[in-house]
């Protein structure tokens, strides 16, 4: 007889209660019932229920029969589903011992990909073969949803990642596969998958790409195999990178089967723990990390005396010791990393890495904020040899290597070494146009780089307007790509506009900010606009642009005086009548990229005293603003003081600040909040992750803002968005 | 054969001929348990007695597919199963529909006792809950039985059972 140390399931507890339980195991349900109260109450319940199927109803609608048999006499009839059904088998394998372990789950992962359910917003694409080659001819085969149906071809698109693909989507390209045509209820396509590619995701759109089915935003995806029909180690590795920042669950599924599927490779099973950490916080983390130190130490035992490693298997151990914080073996297998392979990229990274601790001091700012005091010319000179020996590689640590000797070369305000980074940079950035507007704002600094900055600017924004349709998400139609192009190009605008009014062209900077104006609500370049206006004499037109900047509840208190003194100066009786019109119009442009969501899940929050929220306890019928951040981020840190302002201001208006940390209370977390000034500020603990789940959160800081029901209303909101937003949002 | 069993299989034979006696009389004994499960798989009163109404509609002919080698209540049920899982799949109605309808069948009830807290929360259980629930708990089918109704894997059935009882026993121990 087994001792349950755990509670029976649901059909252990059904059979019990039926008494169809048998022998040992109806003992051991008995001895745990005895003292589980929960399951006592169970099988209860389960009793109850079957005797509910005892009971026969006497129907009140005898006019029931009546219809049946009138219908009858006149003829009428029904067809019913008599046939039986053919039960289904269940797809649970046996799992056999040892090297058929790894070939089985490939199977079960990839016929759990072939059966998935797209669900009934969503139509069903499917793959002939559906676990194919690189470089194979490829049947797609779509059943429309509703949308779809009515169109006579559809167009099939993809984002086809190589093994050197890096995470994230950010810059990404996407392709037109081709059109599918109708063929029976469906369309149909033939391709050639790339022999480069490993895995691919793909959506269906109409031919004017304003409809599409992304399949409920998950995108149907395929994993390419192994000529034994395992899926490829690069192409579980690609379809994780893919998933990061748009489904992390889905993340860590495809993590564990990686590891699942090749188990003597420690790049596989490094990646679990810090997924783990990622997905189910550091709580749930911690508790499942001593067996991957097992499976750790089982490495480390077969592998830390041999001679000869390949450069994965010694960098997957290196990644491995990282991820389960062990610096003694993090450092071993580092140093033996680079003594073995000094011209892998991630060698050559973390040399840029160790020149940059040895050659550039700096301090940390109390404002957790780092300064830099000195930058010794060394670290550029041998930096020079680095980058020669990995710029051939093309690797994408290129970018990381590119982007951090530009920042220091800024921080050194080195003018020579910024031209020489920044070029490189521009090169092997994957997402110029995302940088354009940073890169170019940072060089205008430098005057000897103003025409350089200036054709980037004006080349982000020709890139932006033009929108290549490569650069068009999967899930998003041209209309959404455009506004989300034009969000992009208002701030390059914005300092392209200023630069130019700075050079003495007024009137071309003049235009281009009324340009930059009209991409959204920003007060900031609406206060430009009224100064360029102001600087050209039209006074009228330039109180129409103060009054919105004054409109908007975001605007710093001093910004509004210095406004209404200049309003004082030059007069306008129609003044309060023009910001109360700004307001209006403010108004309408916000809720214009309202983007209206329910959120899914269990959401469970612990307050410091322990206690457990919901979401509705957490929102309390009030418009609330919705910040992650994380004691340990600098970046999330700094806004705690204005969120701190920001609530009491929105307290009288009935709305709120609430703020969800990934860590759990401490020291550490009060004095963080003591140092930045936001003691006030509402902190709950996403103690078992609910929050960062439901609401797709990744990174810190993250703002959302909600309406009184808790539905989330604007999502990824900048902290300047978030008085206006909420104001929209109040009555 | 029991003299019961001999009622049902004279009931059964006038059916089949299409005779309003034997309609009838298959109607008063089975209707009651039909309309309930209809209820409750549906969550609808109204959805309930169509099924109930197209079934005893369509009887006469569907009967001669019976081949008597199980009971007649259970190939009965089963019909009447698959008449609600396919009204549940057609329909699409959005939740909020579904849980108004079944608040209408508060007051309204099909028996004149008031309907138990048990039968409001299976009502509000999801869709893909409730239905295996019904059919494993209190109609008594097994999972393979349930799995085969509902078009999954008889580990999917044991899953959802899994699910829905815990569900279930939560919104009944969170009750005031």
């Amino acid at each position: 007889m087994s001792i349950l140390t755990r509670h029976p399931d649901a059909e252990t507890l059904s059979q019990y209660a039926a008494r169809t339980l048998d022998g040992d195991e109806r003992l051991a349900t008995g001895i745990h019932l005895e003292s589980c109260t929960r399951c006592r109450e169970t099988v209860k319940m389960l009793r109850q229920l079957t005797d509910l199927g005892a009971e026969s109803v006497e129907s009140q609608s005898q006019d029931i029969l009546a219809r049946v048999l009138d219908a009858r006499a006149a003829g009428a009839r029904a067809l019913l589903p008599t046939a039986e059904p053919v039960p289904i088998r269940s797809r649970r394998l046996p799992l056999a011992a040892g090297a058929g372990v790894a070939a089985i789950i490939a199977v079960v992962y990839l016929f759990s990909i072939r059966n998935a359910s797209a669900g009934s917003r969503t139509g069903s694409l499917k793959f002939e073969p559906d676990a194919p080659h690189p470089g194979q001819i490829v049947r797609a085969t779509y059943e429309p949803n509703a949308t779809l149906a009515r169109f006579d071809s559809v167009i099939l698109r993809a984002r086809f990642r190589r093994p050197v693909d890096d995470a994230y989507n950010d810059g990404m390209m996407q392709s037109r596969v081709g059109a599918m045509h109708r063929s029976g209820g469906g369309f149909t396509l033939e391709f050639r998958l790339p022999d480069s590619v490993v895995f691919a995701v793909f959506a269906v759109e109409s031919p004017g790409a304003d409809i599409i089915d992304d399949k409920d935003q998950q995108l149907w995806d395929l994993v390419t195999v192994d000529q034994g029909g395992k899926p490829l180690f690069e192409a579980l590795v690609q379809k994780q990178r893919d998933l990061m920042g748009r489904n992390w669950e889905e993340g860590l599924r495809t993590t564990r089967t990686l590891a699942a599927l090749y188990p003597d490779d420690p790049e596989a099973g490094g990646m679990v723990p810090v997924f783990e950490r990622w997905v189910l916080g550091e709580h749930i983390a911690d508790s499942l990390s001593p067996g991957h130190r097992r499976q750790f130490a089982a490495f480390q035992a077969a592998l830390g005396e041999k001679p000869e490693l390949p450069a994965r298997i010694i960098a997957g151990m290196a990644h491995f010791a990282i991820a389960l914080d062990d610096s003694g073996a993090s450092h071993y297998w580092i140093s033996r990393f680079q003594k073995s392979f000094p011209n892998d990229p991630e060698v050559l990274s973390r040399e840029e890495n160790r020149l940059a601790s040895q050659y550039i001091k700096g301090e940390q700012e109390p404002n957790g904020s780092y300064r830099v005091l000195e930058t010794q010319p060394a670290y550029f000179q041998e930096l020079e040899s680095v980058w020669q020996r990995l710029e051939p590689t093309h690797d994408p640590y290129l970018e990381s290597v590119a982007h951090n000797a530009f920042a220091h070369a800024m921080d050194a305000r080195d003018t020579a070494h910024v031209r020489i980074w920044v070029s490189r940079f521009h090169l092997v950035a994957r997402d110029v146009t995302g940088w354009t507007s940073d890169l170019g704002s940072d060089l205008l600094q430098f005057p000897t780089l103003r025409d350089t900055a200036e054709a980037w600017l004006r080349n982000g924004v020709r890139l932006l307007a033009e929108g290549r349709d490569a650069d068009r998400r999967l899930w998003a139609t041209v209309a959404v790509q455009r506004d989300m192009n034009r969000s992009a190009a208002q701030p390059i605008l914005a300092s392209l506009g200023k630069a130019l009014i700075e050079d003495g062209h007024l009137d071309a900077g003049l235009d281009t900010l009324r340009l930059a104006a009209s991409y959204g609500w920003n007060p900031q370049v609406l206060r430009s606009v009224g100064d360029a206006l102001i600087a050209r004499g039209d006074t009228a037109a330039a109180l129409q642009s103060y009054a919105r900047v004054v409109a908007d509840p975001g605007t710093p208190i001093a910004l509004k005086d210095s406004i209404r003194s200049i309003v004082r100066r030059d007069g306008d009786a129609n003044w309060e009548r023009l910001v109360q019109n700004a307001a209006q119009e403010m108004r309408q442009s916000v809720l214009q990229r309202a983007a209206p969501r329910s959120l899914n899940g269990p959401f469970r929050l612990m307050t410091k005293s322990g206690a457990i929220h919901s979401l509705s306890d957490v929102v309390n019928n009030k418009v609330t603003v919705l910040m992650f951040w994380s004691p340990y981020c600098g970046f999330s840190l700094e806004p705690l003081h204005d969120l701190d302002l920001l609530n009491d201001r929105l307290a009288s208006h009935g709305a709120q600040v609430v703020t969800i940390v990934d860590q759990p209370f401490s020291k550490d977390l009060e004095q963080a909040l003591r140092v930045h000034r936001a003691g006030r500020l509402s902190v709950f603990y996403d103690f078992r992750s609910d929050a960062h789940r439901a609401f797709s959160s990744f990174g810190t800081p993250d703002y959302y803002v909600l309406d009184s029901n808790g539905r989330v209303i604007f999502q990824h909101s900048s902290l300047e968005e978030l008085p206006r937003q909420v104001a929209a949002l109040l009555p | 054969m029991s003299q019961g069993g001999e009622q049902v299989a004279e009931l059964i034979r006038q059916t089949a001929a299409g005779v309003p006696d034997g309609i009838a009389g298959l109607y008063r004994l089975y209707s009651g348990h039909l309309l309930r499960l209809g209820w409750r798989l549906t969550g609808s009163r109204h959805d309930a007695e169509d099924i109930v109404h197209d079934l005893f509609l369509g009887l006469p002919e569907a009967i001669r597919s019976f081949e008597h080698r199980g009971s007649f209540a259970g190939w009965l049920t089963r019909v009447a199963t698959r008449m609600a899982l396919m009204r549940m799949r057609s329909a699409r109605r959005r939740r909020e529909a579904t849980l108004e309808d079944s608040q209408a069948v508060v007051s309204h009830s099909l028996s004149a006792e008031d309907r138990s807290d048990l039968d409001q929360h299976i009502a509000a259980l999801p869709t893909t809950l409730r239905a295996v629930l019904v059919l494993r708990q209190i109609e008594g089918y097994s999972h393979e039985e349930v799995g085969a109704l509902l078009g999954i894997s008889p580990g999917a059935s044991r899953v959802r059972f899994n699910r829905a009882v815990l569900w279930l026993r939560q919104r009944m121990t969170e009750k005031p």
